[in-house]
């Protein structure tokens, strides 16, 4: 193992001395591994905030606001009054506050819960994921964007707390909301070409280690049937012998059914 | 800061430490953060100091960010597994209160929690203590906290721990 990896890593030197000498990005071309510099993330987005969406079954003819409780709206017959309290009629905040109340329907405890952890977080995610279309839509929109970045932050903070507390109840909302929570990382490295490159073939090299150890060992595996089923034979012979010359016999009756049996096992 | 350490005594004797859990990539061990005090003789003060062990844990008895009992074992195991866990003292997010012994959700007891939602109508799809699952249900799905995190180098790294 040892030797595999000296050799390998020499040659691993001999690359980044390549790059030493020359400097040019034309003889990184020829390395096995090709660096491309990440794309730098916004703060705001779905894949750095770590909301997947979640789909709280608004209709467009569902009723806004208290008119979700009127019954004199159900026994309505005229359509076009309707309409008028339908989400497709009114403003665009009422579907978001309609969301909201679906969203504590959701995640409250009881009945009139509506200040626990649970539906406050399921709130702010409903003012997320709208806040993020807008965004889309307007990306230099600095207003929202600040707004976001806040409500992102609040957010992350009151899960971090909620984990050191009660984590069953984190984990039930991660769930419930299609939330992935990622803590900060210990270290913020400025990111370079070369020491990455370097680190990316030195992966690289233990990677092509491990497969030509692990294909050496599947071939010796498979030798294996035939070597014990040569040791079984070879045992009784010299048993045989030995007890033909009139000698007493070294090789025990035990040791060939061990060698037997490590032969089964092997074809099974 | 010119600091000296305490040598004589029961310090040297001292073979069993209780440490914080960290994330690691090691699969046979967890790092633990021991916290200790040292004392300044020209301030006549203490500060606090932090050093990280690797721990050797076969079974995978503890989780990130528990406290847990960690033993000094005679001989090295490896160039960096010094110690040996023993036991989980404080599991993480899963508080017992030391006085009556009843399960707390931050600072409320969770019997008190169960009468009040019971009073007020219990919902079907809000959460339940008896029959949420155990810790690692999410796990490396949504929550990345069992590994630790770093920043991305690479625009093809596939890694979700990779921010």
């Amino acid at each position: 193992m040892n030797v595999f990896r000296s050799k390998l890593k020499n040659s691993a030197n001999l690359v980044g001395s390549i790059i030493q000498g020359t400097r040019g990005y034309s003889t990184a071309k020829k390395l096995p591994i090709e660096w491309i510099r990440p794309v730098k993330i916004p703060c705001i987005d779905p894949r750095k905030s770590g909301d997947g969406g979640v789909d709280f079954n608004v209709k467009p003819t569902d009723f806004v606001g208290k008119y979700v409780y009127s019954q004199e709206l159900k026994q309505e017959t005229d359509e076009n009054v309707k309409k008028i309290f339908t989400v497709e009629f009114n403003r665009r905040k009422e579907m978001i506050t309609l969301e909201k109340q679906k969203a504590t329907q959701l995640l409250q405890r009881h009945l009139y819960d509506t200040n626990s952890m649970e539906t406050k977080i399921g709130r702010i995610t409903v003012h997320i994921l709208r806040l993020q279309e807008i965004q889309n839509i307007n990306p230099n929109d600095k207003r929202t964007k600040s707004i976001l970045k806040e409500m992102i932050e609040k957010r992350k903070k009151w899960l971090r707390k909620l984990r050191m507390h009660d984590y069953p109840r984190f984990e039930y909302i991660l769930k419930n909301l299609n939330l992935t929570y990622k803590p900060f990382s210990q270290f913020n490295p400025y990111i370079n070409r070369k020491p990455y490159t370097t680190h990316m073939l030195e992966n690289y090299c233990d990677n092509m280690i491990q497969q030509k150890l692990e294909e050496y060992k599947n071939e010796l595996d498979e030798q294996k049937g035939e070597f014990f089923k040569d040791k079984v034979e070879k045992l009784q012979f010299i048993r045989n012998e030995e007890i033909a010359c009139g000698k007493e016999p070294t090789i025990t009756e035990e040791m060939i059914e061990e060698a037997q049996k490590q032969a089964a096992s092997i074809k099974k | 800061m010119a600091a000296r350490k305490i040598t004589s005594g029961t310090a040297n004797k001292v073979k069993y430490f209780m440490g914080v859990c960290q994330p690691t990539w090691k699969e046979n061990a967890t790092k633990v953060e021991i916290f200790g005090h040292e004392y300044d003789h020209r301030l006549h003060m203490f500060f606090r100091t932090k050093r990280s062990v690797f721990a050797h844990d076969p079974e995978k008895k503890c989780k990130t960010g528990d406290t847990i009992l960690v033993r000094q074992l005679p001989q090295k195991m490896t160039r960096l597994i010094t110690h040996e866990v023993i036991d989980v003292i404080y599991p993480l997010g899963d508080v017992t209160d030391p006085i009556t012994g009843k399960k707390v959700a931050a600072g409320v007891y969770r019997d008190e929690i169960k009468i009040v939602n019971e009073a007020f109508g219990k919902s079907k799809t809000g959460f339940d203590y008896d029959t949420a699952p155990p810790r690692g249900d999410q796990e490396g799905i949504r929550d990345f906290t069992d590994k630790p995190t770093y920043k991305k180098y690479h625009e093809e790294d596939q890694d979700p721990h990779a921010l």
